[in-house]
């Protein structure tokens, strides 16, 4: 057996050496095929079978005591081999190479153990190769003394002495040195020993050699004698051969191996061995597995399923392997659906996830070259749910097998990665897959990411998982890295780094930040998350970077509302020299001091930005000006509070003349202002108002305090500024709400200190400016007033005119001053007008004492004219009326309008002003003396009437002394101050001067009307 | 007769001016200040000596010029508005005015006393702004004084008459605005409401002698020549130097 395991390495060794290499090294290949994948499972394994073989010798020698090359050595030294027997000294070799490959072994375990060491071993491709791992000191000496040993064989040693067993040892040495020579000894062992046992075995290294010199065909032929051998390895072994050799040489031929298909099935299954029989023979069950890998290829290539079945009834893996194959096959054939079917069985049947290799090429050409993206999915999505559920159960599969799954899941990930991103592109997207599946995708990949720890794909995985707005799962998957990282690595700061970048944006995207008002006291879990990879990365690392997380972390916190942790990271970046989030630091806490109005901090920063103002925007400094200013408003509000008035207004005036554009410190002025009007702060109000209406300020305020320093200035008496402030106030707000009020008192001051005149038309002005406001009404009748005293009667008459035909509220007493003014003014005697009169008088005597008495003057002036006027009329046409008509006629006309101007002078008694009742009593006296006049001139002599005139003379006679007396009396006394007694004093002059001449003015006179100011 | 007696004068003036605003019961100094036609009860003594002995102004002079060196307070501002208006002072009186304004904006003792000037010189205008606000109780028959004449200059008499008889009815005590009642009275020929009002006066004031002078001109009016004559003998009496009462005395003669 020790021969047949021997034979078996050292075959395999130079018949397959870039199969194994391929197998093992596929992932380091750019890309790799779907057929050179499936050459590699086809191929014969070696990997099993020289493990087996080691561990089969170590059994075998178990108990007996190693040898080391020196002892070999010795052995080999110490007995001259030309004193010994030729068959000694073949035996002498046999247990030398047995040792010598025995005291190796450990050696190549440890080489198995790693690619690397494979691809050292395996590439040698010759024997010396074979060498490398034998320690150099020994080895090649060693090596030369098999050599010599050999070559003494063969030459020293007669062809009679010699054995075929010696031969045969040559040749399967020499295999290993120089396969020429190798065949020349085998052909050798046949030439001399015709019936040798050995026969067999050195066709079998003859049809090796062919095999390997590609005489494929002289292989097979050999291997079909040897068919029938006695040796029931070697015949097994032939049979297989010969069925993996017509594959060979039949390589796409499928029509002429199907016409061969059993027998190539029956050459595979001669070397089928069960599982008994197998632990017995470690090398046959090697060869066993060998063949069953080539009937699975076999089966794929040209069989169908139930063969496989049938074959493999036994066997599930290799069935599910053959089924694999199938499956393959009909893909290939483009039948997608039985494919599919196929797979799921395989699915269902593969334990070890081993098939996942297979699929590579599957996946790579669905995606590739066929953009079956829908099926590669669902291949996908099958063999993730397998990974997931079948992962924990690697633990119990040999660490080799585990490499491999490890290495092929991580090809299908890798390959998953290439098709999510593939899917993610927006046109695949819209033309095959829903968002759904892609979400499920970048769930999946993330648990696979977590699982292998391939950083490599991790990126593309988080750059895929962005890219769908996973951004959580990314993050994780970067503080998965950082975690995984070991010390103070390049990749778990970048990992960190990265994470909280992906958290932050995210944070900010969530808009929780911008609504931590109403999440003060509850920090997101986002948040709580950033928190806490910042602390992590500030206590792992001491970089530059630190500042960064600092700040994030200050920054979440103060948004949350938990200053006083914030404050703490904050501060450490404040007191830094520079840099940009010192000044975003000092930005933050400028506006938590604001908020908090802890205004000994808040002025401490500001001071920080107000001195280097080019390194803080804008709003940074507008902020800090603001607390400047806050601070002092704070300051000035408190001396205001304590009554200290002087220092905070001029504390508050310093402040807005540094921002004049602060409405919030104009408003607050404005209290001030308000709080100094109330407790009568004169000079104060003043200052104030006039820096404010010096800034001008937009906010109305300006106009504001117009108004209010006009009427400062009423109060405190003086009119003159108070005018002047009206008159600006209404030329600057023309159109302001304020504005009639302010034009009304505008005239109200000027007529208090200029002249009525030029009040006169600013009153007028109101009306004509704002004829709507109720200050329009009252306007017409001070300016219809004004006029009436100064004598523009004009005016007067418009005024009244226009108050009368305005509409608006009006009170009576302006009513009715208006209608007697107006009465007055226009001065007309006609029908209708005495009616009017009387009307007017019955109004008043309605009205309360109070209205009568405002009206009085008005009204005595317009009944007084209206009289006068009647007797005007009556003095200047009463001649004419004797003339022409009859005498008694005449009379009772001239009763009648007598009476009635007498009624019209009783109205004038009706009031209580006696300057006018004594320019009635004149002018009535003056009627009647024109009266008598008249009567005198006609003759009396033989008039029939004459009588009756003289009685009338009388009757006038009395009327206007008595008048007169009235007048007189009136004059004489308590009246001389009025206007109307120089016109009453010419009256009497000319019409009494009997009185007149006698007058003597009185004494008392003066003394009584000396203390009624204004009178005279 | 009284002598003129500065120290009690000028004693009178500040107790005056000190509590005028805490007593109610006190009648207001302004009204005792105004030598034409503002009279009170307690002052008029001094005020006749400076009307009626011009020699006694030079005292109360100085006493002004001491005060306006040292104007300080509104107290001390008002006090001297008083003074300035009793001496003429009439641009030293508006400066005080504008000063003690300044510091009391409200003050409508000096507002009042800005209207009488106001109403003196015929700008009734002025008037009504000085007193259209005034509404302090403790001066309320001084300010219905006021509004009372303002009326009457703007020829509204029968307004005034209602506005003086409230104004009395606030103070009987007042002796300006019972005056200017009465003077009104007369001025619209009420003799007998004169002469009642007039009567009453005098029994209110025991030296109110003008109001004394206008009972005998209500009487002289109604012919009642033997009473005007006796009530004209006796101030005669106390100011033998009036040229005006000797006047009155030889017209009732005749």
């Amino acid at each position: 057996m020790n021969f047949k395991f021997k034979l078996s390495v050292i075959i395999l060794t130079f018949l397959f050496p870039r199969v194994f290499s391929n197998t093992l090294l596929g992932q380091s290949q750019e890309r790799v095929t779907a057929d050179s994948l499936y050459g590699n499972l086809t191929s014969p394994g070696p990997m099993d079978y020289i493990l087996y073989f080691f561990q089969s010798r170590k059994e075998k020698l178990k108990g007996q005591s190693l040898k080391t090359p020196k002892d070999i050595r010795k052995v080999l030294l110490d007995s001259s081999h030309k004193k010994k027997s030729y068959s000694e000294l073949v035996d002498l070799l046999q247990t030398a190479f047995d040792d010598y490959l025995f005291y190796h072994q450990k050696k190549v375990e440890d080489y198995l153990k790693s690619q690397v060491t494979w691809r050292a071993f395996f590439n040698v491709g010759a024997p010396p190769g074979f060498g490398r791992i034998v320690d150099k000191d020994h080895s090649e000496d060693l090596f030369e003394e098999f050599r010599g040993i050999l070559e003494y064989l063969i030459k020293d040693y007669p062809m009679e002495e010699q054995s075929p067993d010696g031969y045969y040892l040559a040749a399967e040495i020499y295999l290993l040195l120089d396969p020429s020579k190798s065949l020349e000894l085998a052909e050798g062992v046949l030439k001399l020993f015709k019936k040798s046992q050995y026969n067999d075995r050195a066709k079998f290294i003859i049809a090796i050699i062919y095999t390997m010199d590609e005489r494929l065909k002289n292989s097979l032929k050999i291997l079909k004698s040897l068919e029938k051998s006695n040796d029931r390895d070697i015949k097994n072994y032939a049979k297989y051969r010969i069925s993996w050799l017509y594959l060979a040489v039949r390589q796409g031929e499928v029509s002429k191996l199907k016409k061969k298909k059993n027998t190539i099935m029956s050459g595979f299954s001669s070397v089928f061995v069960d599982v008994d029989d197998a632990a017995s023979s470690p090398a046959m069950n090697y060869l066993s597995s060998e063949a069953k890998k080539d009937a699975v290829m076999f089966l794929g290539d040209i069989s169908s399923s139930e063969d496989a079945r049938k074959i493999f009834s036994n066997d599930e893996k290799y069935l599910t392997l053959a089924l694999e194959r199938v499956a393959y096959r009909n893909y290939r054939d483009g039948k997608i659906n039985e494919a599919m079917n196929m797979y799921q069985q395989v699915v269902k049947l593969d334990k070890l996830s081993l098939l996942a290799v297979s699929r590579h090429g599957l996946l790579l050409d669905l995606i590739e070259e066929r953009k079956q993206f829908q099926a590669a999915y669902k291949i996908l999505l099958i063999m993730s749910q397998r990974y997931l559920s079948e992962s924990s159960a690697w633990k119990k599969f040999h660490k080799d097998d585990l490499k491999l799954i490890q290495s092929a899941n991580n090809f299908i990930l890798k390959k998953i990665v290439d098709l999510a991103i593939l899917l993610g592109n927006s046109s695949y997207r819209k033309k095959y897959v829903k968002d759904r599946l892609v979400k499920n995708m970048a769930s999946l990949y993330f648990k696979y990411a977590i699982d292998i720890q391939d950083v490599s794909n991790q990126k593309k995985m988080i750059s895929f998982l962005i890219k769908e707005g996973q951004f959580e799962l990314a993050a994780n998957i970067y503080f998965k890295i950082a975690q995984n990282s070991e010390g103070k690595s390049q990749r778990k700061k970048w990992a960190y780094r990265s994470g909280l970048s992906i958290l932050d944006k995210l944070h900010r995207m969530q808009g929780d930040i911008y609504h931590y008002r109403e999440n003060v006291q509850r920090i997101p879990a986002i948040g709580k998350k950033i928190l806490k990879f910042n602390e992590l990365y500030i206590t792992e690392f001491n970089d530059e970077s630190v500042d960064q997380h600092m700040f994030s972390s200050g920054e979440i916190l103060y948004f949350y509302g938990h200053y006083n942790d914030a404050i703490k990271y904050l501060n450490k970046l404040i007191n830094k020299e520079k840099g940009k989030l010192k000044y975003r630091a000092v930005s933050l806490l400028l506006a938590y001091y604001a908020h908090t109005k802890d205004m000994k901090n808040g002025i401490a920063l500001s001071n920080i930005v107000l001195n280097d103002p080019s390194s803080f925007d804008k709003s940074t400094i507008n902020f800090a000006k603001e607390i400047t200013i806050n601070s002092k408003l704070n300051s000035a509000n408190d001396l205001s509070a304590n009554k200290k008035y002087k220092e905070a207004v001029s504390l508050y005036l310093d402040t807005l003349e540094k921002s004049p554009n602060n409405l919030k410190l104009q408003e607050k002025i404005k209290s001030v202002f308000e709080s100094l009007k109330k407790i009568g702060e004169v000079d104060l109000q003043e200052e104030i108002a006039k820096k404010m209406i010096a800034i001008n300020s937009k906010s109305g305020l300006s106009r504001f305090f117009l108004l209010e320093l006009s009427y400062l200035y009423e109060r405190i008496g003086d009119i003159r500024l108070a005018q002047q402030y009206a008159l600006r106030y209404v030329n600057k707000y023309s159109k302001d709400k304020d504005a009639p009020t302010m034009m009304y008192q505008a005239a109200r001051y000027t007529a208090a200190i200029d002249t009525l005149e030029s009040s006169a038309p600013l009153f007028f002005s109101v009306i004509e400016r704002y004829p709507t406001s109720s200050l329009a009404m009252k306007s017409c009748i001070e300016a219809g007033e004004i006029y009436l005293q100064i004598g523009e009667k004009k005016k007067a008459i418009i005024s009244f005119r226009t108050f009368l035909n305005t509409r608006g509220r009006k009170s009576k007493i302006d009513v009715l001053k208006a209608r007697s003014a107006l009465l007055y003014l226009e001065n007309r005697i006609r029908t209708g007008n005495e009616k009017f009169l009387v009307n007017l008088s019955d109004d008043l005597a309605k009205s309360p004492l109070s209205i009568r008495d405002q009206v009085g003057n008005y009204f005595q002036k317009a009944v007084y004219s209206f009289l006068k006027k009647m007797i005007d009329n009556e003095v200047y046409n009463g001649s004419g009326f004797i003339k022409d008509v009859p005498l008694k006629e005449y009379f009772k006309s001239k009763d009648i309008k007598i009476k009635m101007i007498e009624q019209i002078f009783s109205l004038i008694k009706k009031t209580y002003n006696d300057e006018y009742i004594m320019a009635g009593f004149a002018q009535l006296g003056r009627l009647w003396k024109e009266f008598e006049r008249n009567l005198k001139d006609i003759s009396v002599r033989g008039n029939k009437d004459a009588s009756f005139i003289k009685t009338k003379i009388m009757q006038a006679e009395s009327k206007y002394k008595f008048y007169f007396s009235n007048a007189f009396d009136r004059l004489d006394s308590e009246y001389a101050a009025y206007p109307m007694n120089d016109r009453v004093r010419e009256l009497l002059t000319d019409y009494f001067p009997e009185r007149m001449n006698s007058k003597v003015y009185s004494v008392l006179r003066p003394i009584y009307t000396q203390h009624l100011i204004g009178i005279d | 007769m009284k002598l003129f007696n500065f120290k009690n004068y000028i004693y009178s003036f500040f107790f005056l001016s000190t509590f005028v605003y805490f007593s109610s019961s006190y009648a207001s100094p302004i009204l005792q200040l105004d030598p034409d036609f503002l009279y009170s009860s307690q002052d008029k003594d001094s005020l006749h000596q400076i009307k009626y002995y011009p020699e006694s102004k030079k005292k109360f002079e100085e006493v002004f010029i001491n005060l306006r060196k040292s104007l300080e307070t509104p107290r001390e501002g008002v006090l001297l508005m008083k003074l300035a208006y009793i001496l003429g002072e009439f641009d030293e009186f508006n400066r005080i005015a504008k000063f003690v304004l300044r510091k009391q904006p409200d003050n409508e003792e000096v507002k009042l006393l800005l209207a009488y000037q106001a109403i003196s010189n015929g700008r009734s205008y002025l008037a009504d702004f000085y007193t259209s606000k005034l509404r302090s109780p403790t001066l309320a028959s001084q300010i219905l004084n006021l509004r009372g004449l303002i009326s009457f200059q703007k020829g509204n008499g029968i307004e005034a008459l209602g506005i003086l008889k409230q104004g009395l009815k606030k103070d009987k005590k007042n002796y300006a605005l019972g005056m200017n009642l009465g003077i009104i009275y007369l001025h619209y020929k009420m003799f007998k409401a004169a002469e009642k009002h007039f009567t009453s006066m005098t029994r209110t004031f025991s030296n109110g002698y003008d109001a004394q002078l206008h009972l005998a001109i209500a009487y002289a009016a109604q012919k009642k020549l033997d009473k005007a004559k006796g009530i004209v003998a006796n101030l005669l009496e106390l100011f033998p130097s009036s040229s005006i009462l000797k006047r009155m005395i030889k017209k009732v003669d005749k």
